[in-house]
Formats: C-alpha cells, structure tokens, sequence
C-alpha cells in the first residue's frame, strides 16, 4: 500500500467512528449534538417550505384534537424536549412521517381510512418514537460510517480492476436507502414502543394492527409488490407479526380499552370527504365510493356526500351505474333543495343517455341556484342540446 | 494514438444519433412528424420533441419561466396521474375535467385551483379552455391555461405555463399567436 493510500485509510476510518448509540430524549442530561442540532434546523427550513406549498391543511380544530391525542401519549417533560406537532398533509397517499424536531405529517389518505382514536394514538405512537429515540441522527450517522467503509474498501481496491467501482455503487445506494425510510430495527422498535404508549394511554391494543390490515389489502387490490429498496411500506408482513406476536404474548388477553370511534370520525369526517373526491380525481373508483360511503356512514343526510356518491357512480359508467348514480343526486336534491350541483349531475345523465326531453328542468335549476356557474357556457351548451330533438 | 480512438468514438456516436442535444431553436413553421397538424413557433424560443408521440415543448428562457406544450392523447393512453381515461365523443367538459383531474392528481404539485373551465374551440374543432394555479414544492405560484379538443380518439391539447407573477402575463400573447396558429390536417 501507498502511503498516501495509506494515510487516507486511517483518516476515513477515523471518520466513521460517530457513535450511533444515543440514549433517548427521557434520559437524564439530554443534550442535542451538533450534527443533531444541524439536522432540526435544516428540518425547519424544509418545515416552513411545506407550510408554504399548500400542502398542508389549516384547519385549527382539527390540528387542537391530533395533538391532545399526542399529548396523552407522551408526559409533559418529552413534549419540552420535543415540542410535537401534529400536521395533516392533503394528500391521497397512505403514509405519515416524522421529523427529528417532532413535527409529524399525517396523509389525509392515511388519517381517512382510520376508524377510531385508537388506531390514531398508534401510529402518532410510532411515529413519536421515531423522534424520541432520535431515529433520524442514528440512521444518519450510520450511513455516513458505512459510506465511509465503503469509501475506505473503494481506496483500498481501486487497483483492482472492476471491484472499486462496485464499492462505489454499494455506497452510492446505501446512502439513497436511508433517505427513503428507516432500518428494519428502528422500525421495530417504534411498533413496540407506539404500542406501549397507546396502551398506557388506556387505548385498546387490538386497534393497533388494523391500519397494516387495511395498508395490506390495498396492495393487494393495487398489486403493488413490495419492492426491496424504495418501499414506503417497507416489509409489511413483518410489522403485522410484530403486532400480532406483541399481542399474543405482552398484551395477551388484553381486549379493552378506549376506541373513542364516535369522536374520532365526527373530528375528522371532513378529511374523509376531502379524500373522497381526491380519489375520484385519481380515478380511483372503488376507493372513492368506499370513502364517500363512509362519509356517508358518519353524516348520513348531507347532501355534499349523497352528490359525490352519484358523481362516483357517473363518472365510473358501469353497468347499472347511471341510475345508482340518480338516485344519490335525487336523495342529495331532497337534502337541500338549494345545493345546485346535483341538479347538474341529473341534467347531464339525462343528456348523456338521450332522455332529452327530461335534461332541460334540472339543468335550467342548476344555473337559476348558481347563476355564476363557472361552467355556465358549457351548461347553456347543453340546454341548446336539449332542444334539440 | 488514444486520443485519436476517442474522437473515432465520438464522431461515431455523434453521426450514429446516440450523441443529440434535445433543444433546437424552433422554426417558424413547425409540421409535426406525424403530418396531422403545423403551428408557427415564436421566434427566438427552443423547441424539444419529447417523445416518439411527437409532443412538442417550446421556452425561450427554460421551462420553469415559462412553456407551451402541444401534446396528442390516444383514448388507449394511460395518464401519468389519473386512472381516468378519454374516450371517444366525450363532451368538452368531460375531456376537461379527465385533463384537469390529471394535473390536479400530481403529487408534486400543491394547492391546484381551478380558475376557468369554458368551452373554446380548437382550429376550428369545438374544445375547452381551463385556465388553473397550483404551487410548487417550494411554494412557487404558477398559473396554466390549457385548450383541448378531442378529435375522433385522439386529444390534441396546448398549454401554456409560467410563475403566476409577472412571467404568465408577459408571454400570454405569444402564447395566444402559437395557438391562433396552430391546424390540424384534414382528418384521412
């Protein structure tokens, strides 16, 4: 070996000695370190970009009650160490993520598929771990120590023909994996400590399982396969037995506790209408329907939901739909009179199937309800239609 | 004597069209490959074909200040962010609202608004026109408008964006030329 090899040896080995043994934010004389302190503030400036993109819903009361959720997970002396804060991101997708400095972005497609506080208080549960445990400063630090590895291996044999070049990919990919989630352990260890937490908090464990069931069957209708680098879901299989085992053994026979499902959907039934039409925008039929249907569920005579069932229906267009599809706007009519949107849906079907001489009356009391329609040109186009036989 | 490979090497890629640079500066009078529609381009701006669809991207100052895209959907095409699909002798706001659902389903965009949707015409063929703003990731405020007119299965759609602010307004009317401009070929 070279003694500029050499030297560049130690002083790559001498920078991948960052310890990645940090005790958690509870412990006595928690400190953050300086990588660590870098980490939250560059959290913060990407945490101001989101507030700034719209991403994210401002909805006051709704952001009060996920964080009381939170505040009965964790007592006060880990919320001064962390100050958590509960967002929610309009977004379709089924994911949630947590933050070093504790802000925590639920999906609204992930938080709309809940059914209860005590499906909730598990995932804030695991994600507040990934916090608290300072997930985000080890998973770093131990990529940094393996590209350092793997630089020092790239060193080392880059006089061997092919295999420094294979260093190099290992690296360049192992660096790429940590950004998109954290490791098996971590993940493992946020279950069991989520779980805890919900269960202390006098949550029922058995909740605590049901998001992966749902998580699961929607691979399976989507038939995602899970992939073995870039998943966001990575190893599902293996956290549903993570749960089940904790269940069968730690929480054996531990069937009670709060479901609080009631307020729970009453809180956020407007996320689950929101995520409603966002599936019927994606074209996702049947999601869309389980969605307006479960809006349904919780406020069963508001016509908003009645009209975006029958829009699922129209715009789905399967057999038997169309008339599905009127009955929902009828109801939706008969619900409030005044809200001009079913009536279009009616007039537009009737048009569609060629009931011409029926298209004209609901189209003409969607204008005279919302006479500035932004879609008025298109709808006097259809009137002309109408009349013509 | 290595030198001379490599430029052996390049020359070869070059003449063999691995080697292209995607912008050229737009014609005035731009055919399509497929021949089904000609558009003059502005002078001055850089044209990309984006694919063997021929979809056509033209910017004087790079996409993120401003572009106009010219694309065809076949009704057998998939969406980039939508299951929705075109279908033959759908009615003008159904087209749209399958082209404004597609724009509004893209993950990586936020806060997508719909400010216009009215019927509009497209060298001749009855169309829509919506106009619409969403933000960026890093909260960028872009505004779009888009025509569309489906013809037989096939949508032909122009649009035009740019950063709502300043930049939308000032290129709207050399936009509105390239549109003016824009024939499709006699149906065969």
């Amino acid at each position: 070996m070279t003694r500029p090899r050499a030297t560049a040896l130690l002083c790559l080995l001498a920078a991948a000695c960052a310890t990645t043994s940090l005790p958690p934010v509870t412990s006595r004389n928690f400190a953050l370190e300086d990588d660590e302190k870098r980490m939250w503030a560059r959290a913060e400036e990407e945490q101001k970009k989101i507030e700034a993109s719209g991403a994210l819903y401002k909805d006051a009361e709704l952001e009060g009650y996920l964080n009381s959720v939170a505040r009965k997970l964790q007592p006060p002396e880990v919320f001064k160490a962390i100050r958590f804060r509960i967002q929610v991101a309009k977004s379709r997708q089924f994911n949630a993520s947590a933050a070093p400095n504790g802000v925590i972005y639920v999906h609204s497609g992930l938080l709309a598929q809940m059914d209860n506080e005590a499906q909730l208080a598990t995932l804030l549960g695991h994600e507040m771990t990934h916090a608290t445990h300072r997930h985000a400063i080890r998973d770093f630090r131990d990529t940094m120590n393996k590209t350092a590895f793997l630089a020092t291996v790239n060193v080392t044999l880059a006089g061997v023909p092919f295999v420094g070049g294979l260093a190099s990919l290992a690296a360049a990919v192992g660096t790429t994996a940590a950004i998109t989630g954290y490791s098996r352990d971590q993940e493992r260890e946020a279950d069991r400590e989520g779980l805890r937490l919900m269960v202390q908090a006098g949550y029922n464990p058995a909740e605590a399982p049901k998001l992966f069931y749902v998580l699961q069957k929607e691979l399976e209708e989507e038939k995602v396969k899970e992939p073995f680098f870039y998943s966001s879901h990575p190893r599902l299989q293996e956290r549903i037995d993570t749960y089940e085992d904790l269940l069968k053994t730690e929480y054996a026979g531990r069937t009670k506790g709060v479901k609080n499902g009631e307020l729970f959907l009453k809180k956020i039934h407007g996320i689950v209408l929101d995520n409603a039409w966002m599936e019927l925008k994606a074209g996702r039929f049947v999601h869309a329907q389980r969605g307006a249907e479960k809006y349904l569920a919780i406020r069963s005579d508001d016509a908003r939901g009645r009209y975006l069932l029958g829009e699922v229906f129209r715009q789905k267009g399967g057999d038997g739909d169309a008339d599905r599809a009127k009955e929902q706007y009828r109801k939706a009519i008969f619900l409030d009179p005044s809200y001009p949107d079913p009536h279009k849906g009616i007039g537009l079907l009737h048009l569609k199937l060629g009931e011409k001489r029926l298209c004209r009356k609901p189209l003409e009391s969607y204008l005279s309800l919302a006479p500035r329609a932004s879609d008025r040109p298109y709808v006097e186009e259809y009137l002309r239609q109408c009349d013509q036989r | 004597m290595k030198a001379g490979k490599s430029v052996l090497w390049a020359l070869l890629l070059w003449t063999t069209g691995c080697v292209t640079l995607p912008w050229v500066p737009a014609e005035a009078l731009y055919t399509s490959q497929t021949k089904d529609y000609s558009v003059a381009l502005p002078k001055g701006w850089m044209r990309w074909n984006l694919d063997e669809d021929d979809d056509l991207l033209v910017t004087r100052d790079g996409t993120s200040l401003q572009s106009i895209l010219i694309v065809r959907v076949h009704v057998d095409d998939k969406l980039r962010h939508t299951k929705k699909k075109l279908a033959k002798g759908m009615m003008p706001q159904e087209a749209a609202e399958v082209i404004l659902d597609n724009y509004g389903s893209d993950p990586n965009i936020f806060a997508f608004e719909v400010k216009e949707n009215s019927p509009a015409s497209i060298s001749g063929l009855r169309g829509f026109r919506a106009v619409y703003t969403y933000k960026t990731k890093d909260g960028l405020k872009m505004k779009g408008v888009f025509y569309g007119s489906m013809r037989g299965d096939v949508l032909y759609g122009i649009r035009y964006a740019a950063p709502q602010r300043h930049y939308f307004d000032r290129d709207m009317k050399t936009f509105e030329r390239v549109l003016a401009s824009f024939k499709l070929a006699k149906a065969a």
